[in-house]
């Protein structure tokens, strides 16, 4: 088990670090140069200060090198400066990383809370009006485009009944009025994104539990549990749920990935300021420093939690070997 | 036809079959149908910006006053064909890398198993955007890919593709791994067949099923994904209208005409549940083992 540990963890470290490689590479293949904008927008720089200033700044050395000092420095904690928001880019992602976590973990709590317990719910009466009714709304969820269903979220509460705000991550006067009202406001604008986030993995996760449960259910242990004696409920309490929740840990395990490619989306629509939305911005606006550590950040969370699903996998169910 | 008979019993996927081939033909004869309504995705009147549908504009018009009606069937045409388009490519590089690893094994396999695990494991989404805000033409093997005029297509068609084969291969792979040492490969190799005609004549019919239900729900995932991209600005490039990037200025269109807003997202719903629906009853269809109406 540890010998596993140890060679996926290695495995895990060796992508994350061919991942910002390739990475920092293609981020010299954006569009437009931030030295050559910088100089543009203004008149009364001269072309020739900008060779001298990339010499100064070590731009004009090949990227790979470039890489290599970036690497030295971000492990030193110097991620660099940004250039759109005039700050050290360590000053900008903690907060952002607070907001994406706050919006992540509540919409990942919540469907655990929702899809677990209809999952089972529907597994255990499979061909019912209920499971029929939920399986058509989980084919919804999976295949709604999450933009258009927090765009119509918009619409309806921010629009049209007026009683939640359309984006944000709070009001500009809110801390004005005490912790109380502050925390309240944060609440309400989250309420709308965190919906949309947990739309999809709702679903998915739901449909997990479903035909896990409903795989349970014909076994022959769970037979057993009803020829000795056990009722419906009983049997489905001590022996279907905990074996039916073996492959889902995973699925919500791997759920952290679609957390955070969903966050970019959702975070963008409501202009919540989260590290999804960092990072779109600063790849839009050539903000490489900050885009770079949006993005491996990102990463490293996703790859983070395929490592912990892989090892959970091996430590739920002993009879799954791993080598 | 038990195959037949078994998936017309499939209700949804009956439906999601015959709504995809109403979609298809829409967007196949999107320039005849717009041109027999008179109408025209790309002439703006910018006097007539928002305008209610009336005679002329029968969804009404968009914030550049082009006529909706024309810009939704164009926006099937370019949504539809990306998802086909790549999907076929992404089944091709599949089966390729597939077979080749199955086949050959060794470090050919060890190292496509590698890089399926490595894709598999990032964040789709990120990544997209990351290579789709690249700019292709810097880069020099791929000039030819965007062209001179960059409408987008080829290069969300590109990426699309980058990220999708790896279902189709893993399942061909499989399939290889299992059948290449059953007897009649073997007795075909000693009749002296050729690797490429065993692979293509003996081995591969037998994926076919599995493949198809894959494929359908691959399309299903791509559609969602050139929207996504589309509407963030970063894949389908205007006037060109795709249903994604209908939605670009949707915040702001939110408050003056909700329904710019909604027919084209729900046109992306309806067309993905369609595909899912299809993959479900197809896999239901070709399981021999299941016999149950859902799941």
């Amino acid at each position: 088990m540890l010998n596993f540990i140890i060679r996926r963890g290695f495995q895990t470290l060796i992508v994350l670090i061919l991942m910002s490689f390739i990475t920092y590479m293609l981020m010299g293949l954006m569009p437009g140069d931030p030295l050559d904008i910088a100089c543009n927008a203004n008149p009364k720089c001269d072309p020739k200060n900008v060779v001298e200033m990339k010499k100064a700044l070590g731009l004009d050395r090949p990227s790979h090198e470039r890489f290599f000092i970036w690497a030295k420095d971000a492990l030193q904690g110097d991620l660099g400066f940004s250039r759109t928001y005039r700050k050290p880019v360590t000053e900008i992602i903690g907060e952002r990383l607070v907001n994406t976590f706050i919006l992540g973990s509540l919409a990942a709590i919540i469907s655990v809370f929702i899809a677990i317990p209809l999952g089972i719910y529907a597994g255990t009466r499979p061909r019912s009006k209920a499971d029929y009714g939920i399986n058509f709304l989980c084919f919804l969820g999976v295949s709604s485009p999450s933009f258009w269903l927090a765009l119509m979220l918009i619409y309806v509460f921010a629009v049209w009944l007026q009683i939640l705000p359309a984006g944000g991550v709070s009001s500009i006067q809110a801390s004005a009025y005490g912790f109380g009202p502050m925390i309240v406001d944060r609440i309400v604008h989250l309420i709308l994104p965190v919906t949309a986030l947990s739309a999809l993995t709702i679903a998915q996760w739901l449909r997990h539990t479903r035909s896990s449960m409903m795989d349970v259910m014909s076994q022959d242990y769970m037979r057993t549990a009803r020829a000795k004696g056990l009722s419906w409920s009983q049997a489905i309490k001590t022996h279907g749920v905990k074996n039916a929740l073996l492959p889902v840990v995973t699925v919500v395990a791997l759920g952290f990935s679609i957390v955070f490619s969903g966050a970019v989306i959702t975070e963008t629509v409501f202009s919540y300021q989260g590290i999804g939305k960092l990072m779109y911005d600063s790849i839009l606006a050539n903000d490489y420093n900050v885009a770079m550590c949006a993005f491996v950040i990102s990463c490293t969370a996703v790859l983070m939690a395929n490592f912990v699903a892989d090892i959970l996998y091996g430590v739920l169910d002993p009879r799954i070997k791993l080598k | 036809m038990k195959f037949l008979s078994r998936l017309t019993s499939h209700k949804p996927a009956l439906v999601g079959f015959i709504v995809i081939c109403l979609l298809l033909l829409i967007a196949f004869f999107a320039g005849p149908i717009t041109r027999l309504l008179g109408i025209d995705p790309y002439s703006m009147e910018i006097l007539a910006r928002f305008s209610p549908p009336d005679h002329a504009h029968i969804l009404g018009t968009d914030e550049s006053g082009r006529d909706f009606l024309a810009r939704i069937i164009y926006g099937a045409k370019v949504s539809l064909g990306v998802a086909v388009l790549s999907a076929a490519a992404s089944v091709f590089i599949g089966v390729l890398i597939g077979s080749l690893a199955g086949y050959y094994g060794k470090w050919a396999d060890s190292l496509l198993m590698r890089l399926t695990d490595m894709l598999l494991a990032l964040p789709l989404l990120p990544v997209m955007i990351l290579l789709a805000a690249l700019d292709f033409s810097k880069i020099p093997g791929l000039r030819i890919v965007v062209g001179d005029q960059d409408t987008g297509v080829a290069k969300l068609v590109f990426i699309l593709v980058i990220f999708s084969w790896m279902t189709v291969a893993r399942l061909v792979r499989g399939q290889i791994l299992k059948l290449k040492e059953l007897e009649f490969v073997s007795a075909a190799r000693s009749l002296g067949m050729s690797d490429a005609r065993i692979i293509i004549r003996h081995i591969l019919p037998s994926v076919v099923p599995t493949v198809t239900v894959a494929v359908t729900l691959t399309l299903g995932q791509q559609i969602l994904f050139e929207s996504a991209l589309s509407f963030l600005g970063l894949g389908i490039q205007p006037p060109l209208a795709s249903w994604g990037n209908m939605l670009n200025n949707a915040i702001e269109t939110l408050r003056v005409a909700p329904m710019l807003v909604f027919i084209p997202g729900f046109l992306i719903l309806v067309t993905v549940v369609s595909f899912n629906f299809l993959g479900d009853g197809l896999e239901y269809a070709l399981d021999p083992k299941s016999n149950q109406t859902d799941n």
